[in-house]
């Protein structure tokens, strides 16, 4: 049965994305713009083993490591003090979970020294749950979600002070 | 990530293990299995579901884990969120041809028959210090004897034996969880290839199957309850859900049933 124009039209730029992105690692592209008619798509991918970061369409995308981003200083002396350190991101859409389970204790809570590969979240899209590693070491020092909460991509899930 | 993988199922059983996720898991971070791997125990102690949920299961339930690794597979990041969704179509796949009859998907892979769950799948995708695997854990109750569940399951679940395949002797139970799960292995084995290739789209098989389609569905999300009508999976595997918004594309949470 065909969907509505508005519905067609969503997965035809879901098919498209899925293209570009076949198309990148087959050919090991790191970044693809395309623009067709009103639709622009903008890919980039950070080496041959992560996944793409898709900017026009929050699509899950399980990569081998959360995104890192550091903390913004200040604008303005004057200003208070942004918190420093820096921000884990959610790598993919889905709902955020703190534990294996609701019976286990947390990955990280607030102190916890954490290693490249710590897991310290798991993040659930379709039933998928995948565990998420820390990227880099340091110490947490802030959790920015609750467990059960749903996460966009690109959420800040965690500040960390970096070792 | 190691050159050699072997694509035939490696079978390891198990008369009791405390869950077969948790075997699988403790596997492939301990050393990287040689291929397509599935540890298959009689019995579950700590059988595990979404979140706090347990999984019930007697001598007469097929309790399985299939790891694979999804880049020897050329599964991409970006279908590995279809994991589920590929296996609970496996799932039917072999069921309807064990019933000669069509039985139907809660989305994403909850899998009823006349309303009541039949099957349940958990998929983790674990990162190891050679690269990722994905864990697709199975349960199907073959024979089971629900009357002895609890009444919660006994109203919600149901065995392939009282949906059709009739009574199994005690004596044969065994032989017919090894073959249904001879049928699970190949039918798998073509799903993932399929989905390497790209090749015949999740959601032309989901459509006819779609337990959701049409109806009033809620889904939680944390703390949020989004409501709307079940209008089908998009190719991602998304559920598309009409709401008073519009249409939205929900990739998690769970769908709540009344």
């Amino acid at each position: 049965m065909p969907g509505t124009p508005l519905e067609e039209a969503e997965a035809e730029n879901v098919r498209a994305i899925r293209q570009l992105v076949r198309l990148m690692k087959r050919y090991d592209l790191t970044a693809i713009d395309f623009v067709e008619g009103g639709t622009q798509i903008r890919l980039r991918r950070r080496g041959p083993e992560t996944s793409p970061v898709v900017s026009t369409q929050s699509v899950p995308q399980p990569p081998p490591t959360a995104t890192l981003v550091a903390a913004q200083p200040p604008a303005l002396p004057a200003a208070p003090a942004a918190p420093s350190g820096v921000v884990i991101e959610s790598p993919m859409v889905g709902t955020y979970y703190a534990s294996s389970s609701p019976d286990a204790a947390p990955y990280v809570s607030i102190g916890t020294n954490i290693r490249t590969d710590s897991t310290v979240c798991v993040i659930e899209a379709m039933k998928v749950f995948t565990d998420i590693p820390a990227g880099l070491n340091g110490t947490i020092t802030e959790i920015l979600v609750k467990s059960g909460q749903s996460v966009e991509f690109g959420q800040p899930l965690f500040r960390v002070n970096p070792a | 990530m190691s050159d050699t993988y072997s694509k035939q199922w490696k079978v390891e059983r198990f008369d009791t293990l405390d869950s077969t996720n948790d075997e699988a898991r403790r596997r492939v971070l301990a050393a990287a299995p040689s291929g397509r791997t599935v540890i298959w125990a009689d019995r579950q102690t700590k059988g595990r579901g979404r979140g706090s949920n347990v999984w019930w299961s007697d001598e007469g339930s097929l309790t399985f884990t299939l790891a694979i690794d999804p880049r020897h597979e050329r599964i991409e990041p970006s279908q590995e969120p279809l994991m589920a969704l590929v296996s609970a179509s496996s799932c039917v796949r072999v069921v309807e041809r064990l019933l000669g009859r069509a039985i139907s998907i809660r989305w994403p892979n909850d899998i009823e028959i006349d309303g009541r769950k039949l099957a349940g799948i958990l998929v983790e995708r674990v990162e190891t210090p050679t690269g990722p695997w994905l864990l697709i854990g199975i349960g199907i109750n073959v024979s089971s004897n629900l009357d002895v569940a609890g009444t919660a399951i006994r109203t919600r679940a149901t065995s392939l034996a009282e949906s059709g395949l009739g009574r199994i002797r005690p004596d044969t139970r065994r032989r017919w969880r090894l073959y249904v799960l001879l049928k699970l292995l190949s039918e798998v084995a073509y799903q993932v290839d399929g989905l390497s290739n790209d090749s015949d789209p999740l959601c032309d098989f989901f459509e006819p199957r779609d337990s959701l389609a049409g109806q009033a569905v809620r889904i939680q999300q944390g703390e949020k309850v989004i409501e709307g009508r079940g209008c089908g999976i998009n190719p991602d595997g998304s559920l598309r859900l009409m709401t008073d918004g519009g249409l939205t594309a929900i990739y998690g949470g769970q769908v709540l049933r009344d």
